[in-house]
């Protein structure tokens, strides 16, 4: 039974988004129309994914960066941690006066910039986790057998801290593509991304809209999931 | 802009900027606000951190208390000589605050509400009529929370019948009558559209007169809702648009303000939107929507906004009063 | 102040409630050995589940719709007040359906990486099912999950988006409440980042204390 349930939310999506006028008490929506599809915009969709792309890359590189100081410090580690669970409305409210006289508010590349912040610490998580996994004795091994650093780094580390990267990158992508009041603070309004598209449809009552950017908003992180599951197996 | 009307939203993200593109070579940029207050909030916040030039915005759609804000804060630039398509005198004080030619006058409203013939008659006509109205039909009714701008007029109609302290009076007493018992209030005037069209509540209501027939047109609302004014008259006033002092392109803006002041415009969107004319009469041509109130009677039953001060005051009182007090 | 005070609880709560409700069905789906494509809810993004959530049972919903089809309730009034109620059950429940795949997945990697034995030998001591639930499975998922449970505690505490789009005017969720500050009274708005700010350190310390494996 569980199985099914889950698919109910996208099924419902799907309904509601080609529903027309759909009002009480009508359980079964009484016309059909494509307008809020016709409705939806490239704009928000173009940004959201260009925000994740390079909040992943950045986030990542960080992540590689500051793995090992974390695995090592305790101090990193709290670091780190207090980054991930700090609330984003508080970063947006923290970091909005520095960012105006920097001139990166409503600006694409001060939102991409300050998109780092939530995304970065579960880099560096999954980066340390994979590094944990990884035996330092192949490294020694690959060295007496007369291997160079580069070399070790290329055939032994660097394919064993691949998943972490995969997994690092996956979080990253997928946290920038839920942002939002962090997104409208910095953005003042003038980077519209996917979740805001959605808020505002969803309070101006315009349901069926709201729907299909739902299903919008759902549809890359569903398929980036698969993938990465995929390449598990 | 105040983007919480759909059919707004959509005339202007198409028609108007086709239309500013093709005549002027144009870019038109809506940045979407919930109320106009997050505007002038960042432009005094720009003010203080020194950005004199290159602001994000060129053109605001701004009055009352907003207004006063702003132009305390200095944040807006000025005078601003455009033809205006009627002359007015009303036009000159905005809330009660001197305009100073720090905006020019764009559209009138008048506070409306509305009801379903279907469901019931005839409406309560004054005020203390719908308070009892609404003791008889508990859960029924409800206003969107101020300081939404809709929630707040409709509240201003007790402080203007009864006082500062009456209208709270009476405001409180509505309370527990009203839907989820007044422990929470829609957001939004589209949450209250909702609630309407859905038979949750049995009214709703509006800044435009001629809200009902555009929702009925849009197939919002049901064909059978009719809106009315209280016999003691509903609040109105106008709203403008003004030129914000760090305006990145000021050439554009004000020629983007006289396109929308234009007779054309202000024609078109009486058409389209079924917008309120400023004033002085509407040009025949233009078909009154079927639950729209003719504009005598809508004149008639004009009442002017208080000052914007004790506007913010009452909006305050109601939060601390109404709201926060169980 | 006392505003502030009264979101902060609530807020707790929320956190509280989401955290605990999935912790308890995402651990008991995973001794069930529920086989599910996972992938769907743990991606969907809080917001989209949020507008699922509404639409479905809000008082004039699909579901109270169905409801009243069947005569159940005589109008949108009757439906019990699940989304926009004063104990956020409507978030709560968001963020329970999108927690307890999560803590499901976990138990369930842990739970395979244990081999049966130490059950099995609780077995032939004589311990019934419930005894070995309770003292030799739980312990031994406790490690994962305890820390794993804070983070969602912290998660849910820290966020806006759903108790934006779901909540009540009052009470109202700390981000909330200072995003409304944000626009009128920005000092205020400075102070309950800096205090959630403090807390969310608070947590994370609390959390490399007890995480033993890095």
């Amino acid at each position: 039974m569980v199985r099914y349930v889950v698919w109910v939310p996208v099924v419902f999506l799907l309904v509601r988004s080609w529903a027309g006028r759909w009002l009480w008490p009508d359980v079964i929506p009484p016309e059909w129309s494509g307008r809020a599809w016709g409705a939806v915009r490239v704009e928000p969709v173009v940004n959201s994914l260009g925000l994740a792309a390079v909040a992943m890359i950045g986030a990542v590189m960080l992540g590689l960066a500051l793995a090992g100081a974390f695995r090592r410090s305790a101090w990193v580690r709290w670091a780190v941690l207090t980054m991930a669970l700090l609330p984003p409305l508080a970063m947006g409210v923290g970091l909005h006066g520095l960012f105006l006289r920097l001139g990166l508010t409503d600006s694409w590349w001060g939102v991409a910039l300050v998109h780092l912040l939530p995304t970065t610490p579960y880099a560096v998580m999954a980066v340390a986790a994979s590094l944990s996994r990884f035996d330092d004795d192949l490294a020694a091994q690959a060295r007496t057998l007369g291997a160079s650093g580069w070399q070790v780094w290329r055939y032994v580390k660097g394919p064993a801290l691949l998943p972490g990267i995969a997994t690092g990158a996956a979080f990253a992508f997928v946290i920038s593509w839920s942002q939002y009041v962090l997104t409208a603070l910095i953005g003042g309004g003038r980077v519209l991304t996917l979740p805001m598209a959605l808020v505002g449809y969803q309070k101006s009552g315009d349901e069926a809209v709201a729907a299909a950017v739902a299903l919008v908003f759902l549809g890359a992180p569903v398929m980036l999931s698969v993938w990465v599951e995929r390449g598990w197996e | 802009m105040w983007t919480g009307d759909e059919a707004r939203n959509r005339y202007f993200e198409t028609t108007v900027r086709e239309q500013v593109r093709a005549k002027y070579g144009l870019e038109l940029r809506i940045m979407p606000y919930g109320h106009t207050g997050e505007v002038v909030s960042k432009l005094v916040t720009e003010k203080g951190a020194g950005k004199v030039s290159g602001g994000t915005v060129d053109v605001v759609w701004i009055n009352g208390e907003n207004f006063r804000a702003a132009k305390r804060a200095g944040v807006l630039w000025g005078p601003i000589v455009l033809p205006r398509l009627y002359a007015d005198e009303a036009y000159e004080k905005d809330f009660g605050t001197p305009i100073e030619g720090l905006e020019t006058p764009w559209q009138s409203a008048q506070f409306v509400m509305a009801w379903d013939t279907a469901r019931f008659a005839e409406p309560p006509r004054t005020l203390d009529e719908l308070l009892a109205w609404v003791k008889e039909n508990p859960g029924r009714f409800t206003y969107p929370a101020p300081p939404e701008f809709s929630g707040s007029v409709f509240t201003r109609h007790f402080m203007l019948a009864k006082g500062f302290a009456g209208g709270l009076a009476d405001l409180r007493e509505m309370k527990p009558y009203l839907w989820k018992k007044g422990e929470t209030y829609p957001g939004t005037i589209a949450e209250l559209d909702r609630l309407f069209a859905n038979n949750e509540i049995d009214f709703a209501m509006s800044y435009g007169p001629s809200f009902a027939s555009e929702r009925i047109a849009r197939g919002s609302f049901p064909a059978t809702v009719r809106t009315f004014v209280f016999e003691s008259g509903t609040i109105g006033n106008y709203n403008y648009l003004a030129v914000p002092f760090n305006a990145n392109d000021r050439e554009a803006g004000l020629t983007l303000i006289r396109d929308l002041t234009s007779f054309e415009r202000v024609f078109d969107m009486a058409k389209t939107l079924g917008n309120s004319f400023p004033q002085k009469g509407e040009p025949a041509g233009l078909a009154r929507g079927v639950a729209t109130l003719p504009l005598e009677v809508l004149r008639k039953h004009f009442l002017p906004e208080p000052d914007a001060d004790e506007l913010v005051k009452f909006e305050q009182a109601w939060r601390a009063e109404v709201l926060l007090k169980p | 102040m006392g505003e502030i005070l009264g979101s902060f609880w609530f807020t707790i709560w929320l956190a509280g409630a989401s955290t605990g409700l999935a912790l308890a069905s995402g651990v008991t789906l995973a001794l069930r050995g529920a086989r599910v494509m996972w992938q769907v809810p743990l991606a969907m993004p809080h917001l989209t589940m949020a507008v699922v959530v509404v639409h479905l049972l809000a008082p004039s919903g699909l579901v109270a719709r169905m409801v009243f089809w069947m005569g159940g309730i005589g109008g949108p009034g009757e439906f019990p007040d699940v989304v926009q109620d004063r104990w956020g059950m409507g978030i709560i429940l968001v963020y329970a359906l999108k927690e307890t795949p999560f803590f499901a997945l976990m138990a369930m990697t842990v739970l395979r990486r244990l081999s049966g034995e130490y059950g099995a030998v609780a077995a032939t001591l004589g311990a019934g099912r419930w005894q070995r639930l309770r003292y030799v499975t739980l312990p031994l998922l406790a490690p994962a999950m305890v820390p794993a449970a804070l983070l969602v505690f912290g998660f849910v505490f820290a966020s806006f988006d759903v108790p934006f789009l779901l909540g009540r005017t009052h009470p109202a969720v700390l981000s909330v409440v200072a995003q409304r500050y944000f626009v009128s009274d920005r000092e205020v708005a400075l102070g309950i980042s800096v205090g959630m700010g403090l807390f969310s350190a608070g947590l994370a310390g609390l959390y490399v204390r007890l995480r033993t494996e890095w």
